[in-house]
């Protein structure tokens, strides 16, 4: 999977680290149990801080997205069942999109088809699948 | 001798650096890589007229540039059967030349494509600068390289030398001879650090396919571990080569040293060989790409050299040359770098000008004797003797210089003459003040040391002889 990073943009590079992973494991790009590189060598190729890396494998571990094995480095975690501080997270950013949609002009229906092909690219899958 | 090495070594520098600087920076002038001199444009304008014009006098201006400094250094490779001083004065102001004239081509034409580029807004949106990983191949590039752990046996068989007594005191009794068994612990040392550098480079993304980007990371980065473990193997050998021929004869002869050189030499082909291979494959895997990753970041490049504050790596990939490095200038340690090597420059020109000022006075100096009453002063350039009447216990005319081991401690042996201070078999101190080709020689003993003088004007040194066999009696 490429990921890229924009040095000029306002969201900082561990989230947008972060962010790219998890679609990443979304579209299927990143499969279910695939080793990710390891903290010092993501940094040096991305040529930021190792904190940076570490900060965003930290939250992706955090989130159950990852996993961090001390001998194996990080892996893709299988997908999981969203819990309710998840659901209750997802209806959070799902009303400020919502809302921004709304205040742009963006009709239910145009929202729900946008959401639904973009849900649609998503085919997290395992290792042995691929 | 002495000559025809120096003529060898500056016409071997010259011809190989020209030539790879010519094979390395030739063809940046056609469209490869989404860039033309190093700035990307859009493949539909390569043939705009004004980029035609461009790089058409880049062309011609490197092509005289080359063809002119081959000659100049070629010429300057001879200077060496006149005179030696001046001809190393001039190789060495010649070599600054080149270097220097040949980056400011470079980065002239580079800053002149990004102006074009600035002026015709060839700027792609799609491209816009953004750092690019590709997860897969950062996560196995470890695997990539042979493993550093091949230079520890050099190593460890170069510090044997000095773990073994009887070795050990071999190499510290003769004066100098301590370098042999420190090259062989120094070179695996550099090599491995030299190993750890190229191998730990970033992984660069060339492609949207990964496949492609593993099969050039894992080519630049094993190809140069193998190949920097081939140069330490053999520099290492031709070490352990002198090392145990100097334990064994207690003297090195010319063979040793071509052997040296030649074994030495097989580890520079090695390393020429990896970059030929890196630059062949690495154009034939970017040829076939069928989706290659355009990162548009010439704003860095665009003074000819790169400068990016948001990029903590202070060495980067030079985009003319993939083989080779460059400086972020942006990076507060390239400052750093750039005065320490800058003072490091003018010193090294400074003591090869100062060289060429020593082999300059040796080679149009001429050996004069001076009696003023009863001290006599023998002096060659800035070696000089002087003694009275009174300090000289033997005066003999010989044929030719006896045959001893004659050591130089502080003097000048060139083709033409003998000069300075030395040491002879019994390890006594000697002056010479001797034309190689010149007989008869006059040998001088006194209290502190023994004098050999003659001169290269017909019958002067039979009259010296006479003077001084005067003042003897």
């Amino acid at each position: 999977m490429l990921i890229t990073l924009d040095t000029k943009s306002v969201i900082p590079i561990y989230a947008q680290l972060r962010n790219q992973i998890v679609a990443g494991i979304g579209r299927g790009e990143l499969k279910a149990g695939e080793h990710l590189p390891t903290v010092r060598q993501l940094a040096a190729d991305a040529g930021v801080n190792t904190m940076t890396v570490n900060k965003a494998y930290q939250l992706l571990k955090t989130e159950g997205f990852i996993e961090i094995d001390r001998r194996k480095g990080a892996t893709v975690c299988p997908v999981g069942c969203g819990n309710s501080d998840y659901r209750e997270k997802l209806e959070k950013e799902l009303e400020l999109l919502s809302a921004e949609a709304c205040l742009k002009g963006v009709g239910c229906e145009e929202f729900l088809q946008l959401c639904k092909n973009i849900f649609g690219q998503m085919h997290p899958t395992c290792i042995e699948e691929g | 001798m002495i000559t025809a090495i120096m003529i060898c070594m500056f016409a071997a520098i010259t011809l190989s650096m020209v030539g790879l600087c010519g094979f390395v920076y030739s063809g940046r002038d056609k469209f490869h890589e989404g860039m033309i001199l190093g700035i990307h444009i859009p493949e539909d304008q390569k043939d705009h007229s004004d980029v035609l014009i461009l790089t058409g006098k880049y062309r011609r201006t490197l092509r005289r540039f080359q063809w002119i400094n081959l000659a100049v250094g070629m010429i300057i490779s001879f200077l060496p059967i006149f005179t030696m001083g001046i001809s190393t004065l001039l190789w060495v102001l010649w070599a600054l030349e080149y270097c220097c004239i040949f980056s400011l081509i470079r980065i002239l034409a580079q800053r002149k494509m990004y102006a074009l580029k600035v002026r015709h807004q060839w700027f792609m949106p799609q491209t816009h600068a953004t750092i690019a990983i590709d997860t897969r191949v950062s996560a196995m590039s470890a695997h990539f390289p042979i493993s550093w752990k091949w230079h520890l046996i050099p190593f460890a068989v170069g510090l044997l030398f000095w773990c073994i007594p009887a070795a050990r005191r071999s190499f510290l009794s003769v004066s100098g001879a301590w370098s042999f068994p420190a090259i062989a612990v120094f070179i695996p040392l550099f090599f491995l650090v030299l190993h750890q550098c190229l191998t730990s480079r970033k992984n660069t993304v060339y492609s949207k396919d990964s496949q492609v980007n593993e099969k050039i990371n894992r080519l630049e980065k094993r190809t140069w571990s193998i190949v920097i473990i081939a140069a330490d193997y053999a520099s290492f050998s031709a070490s352990l080569y002198i090392s145990l021929r100097f334990f064994a004869a207690r003297s090195l002869h010319l063979w040793d040293y071509i052997i040296y050189a030649a074994v030495d030499f097989l580890g520079a082909a090695a390393i020429i060989a990896g970059v030929l291979i890196i630059v062949q494959q690495r154009r034939i895997f970017l040829d076939a790409d069928q989706a290659p990753l355009i990162s548009d970041d010439d704003e860095y490049w665009k003074n000819g050299w790169y400068s990016n504050p948001d990029d903590r790596h202070l060495w980067v990939q030079d985009r003319l040359c993939s083989t080779n490095y460059t400086l972020n200038m942006a990076h507060p340690g390239a400052k750093w770098f750039l005065s320490i090597t800058g003072i490091f420059v003018v010193a090294a020109v400074a003591v090869c000008v100062g060289v060429a000022g020593i082999l300059h006075q040796l080679d149009t100096a001429s050996v004069s004797m001076a009696i003023d009453q009863d001290t006599v002063t023998i002096s060659y350039a800035f070696y000089d003797c002087s003694f009275g009447a009174e300090d000289i216990l033997g005066l003999r005319q010989l044929d030719a210089l006896p045959d001893d081991d004659f050591r130089r401690t502080n003097g000048g042996d060139t083709d033409r003459l003998l000069v300075g201070f030395f040491r002879n078999g019994q390890d006594e101190d000697v002056m010479m003040f001797m034309y190689k080709k010149e007989s008869p020689v006059i040998e001088i003993d006194l209290t502190d040391q023994t004098v050999f003088l003659n001169s290269d004007v017909e019958g002067q040194t039979q009259s010296w002889y006479h003077q001084l066999s005067q003042l003897a009696q």
